[in-house]
């Protein structure tokens, strides 16, 4: 039984951590600026490769972390906070993954909003943000419909 | 090369570095506490398991605590909004309905997906970054 199923709070403050390390760098390298994030995806409008230095950035740190949990795995050691690493199982290429991006990345061309800076701007009193995020949840519920008939 | 590259908005350091943090952020979670930081996962599950306080939860709570902090000590970059309403909507629809069949977003598939080599996580990405792409060059079109 993974022991950060539970409310251990040295689990929640890693979490905390986790999470506001994680805004800091969505709002210093710009990514909570829908205008950034179109200037990466709009083609023949002046190309603004900020975004995939941010992504460069984000996995050239996590590769290495990630290759390190692999070995712990495989020695049969456990997280920091002595839970289980709760890597996902899944490996077969699904309908619904791939259906499921492109869907996603439709409503991220848009307006260069996602999941997290949306949090973010949301957090900072932006109204439109706000309204995304609810309407963000409107679609987690209706897939959760979805699956469920 | 250089002319089609918007030099004037290009901000290579400010990007490389929250990247980098975002990496760390990422790294932080998986080595404490055995976690994938996918945002759209970390939010629904914040959610489903109230009134139980989850590390979703507290991961999120970080978020609102370091926004509000950032906005009070450093000031919140002045961003344009204004977007219609209507595509407010469908694009929020569509994000989250999206993330939650496709199993992830741009940090869970983009950044931790890709970082351990996951050919689901790959294949995502490039499939979400496709159909961004074509969306949002169409979009400037119209």
């Amino acid at each position: 039984m993974s022991t950060s199923n539970k409310t251990n709070p040295m689990t929640l403050i890693i979490s905390l951590l986790s999470g506001s390390i994680f805004t800091i760098g969505l709002i210093v390298s710009g990514m909570v600026n829908p205008e950034k994030v179109l200037g990466f995806l709009r083609l023949f409008h002046g190309w603004d490769p900020s975004l995939g230095l941010v992504m460069g950035g984000g996995i050239a740190v996590a590769m290495p972390t990630f290759f390190y949990v692999k070995s712990r795995i495989a020695k049969g050691e456990r997280a920091i906070d002595k839970g289980n690493f709760d890597l996902p199982t899944a490996t077969k290429i699904t309908p619904q993954l791939a259906i499921g991006s492109l869907i996603f990345g439709i409503g991220w061309g848009m307006l260069g909003f996602c999941p997290a800076p949306v949090l973010v701007t949301a957090f900072a009193g932006y109204i439109e943000s706000m309204i995304f995020v609810v309407a963000m949840l409107a679609g987690f519920w209706l897939h959760a419909k979805l699956i469920k008939s | 090369m250089h002319t089609w590259i918007d030099m004037a908005n290009f901000t290579p350091w400010s990007a490389l570095i929250g990247g980098i943090m975002i990496g760390l952020a990422a790294s932080i979670l998986i080595v404490g506490i055995g976690k994938i930081m996918g945002m759209s996962g970390i939010l629904k599950s914040s959610l489903v398991s109230l009134p139980r306080f989850s590390w979703q939860l507290m991961f999120v709570i970080g978020m609102a605590i370091t926004t509000w902090l950032y906005s009070l000590l450093i000031g919140f970059p002045e961003l344009e909004m204004g977007q219609p309403l209507w595509k407010i909507i469908v694009a929020g629809l569509l994000v989250g309905f999206g993330t939650r069949l496709g199993s992830g977003c741009t940090s869970g598939h983009g950044i931790c997906g890709i970082s351990r080599l996951s050919g689901r996580s790959i294949t995502a990405t490039v499939l979400f970054l496709f159909s961004g792409v074509v969306t949002a060059t169409l979009f400037a079109m119209v």
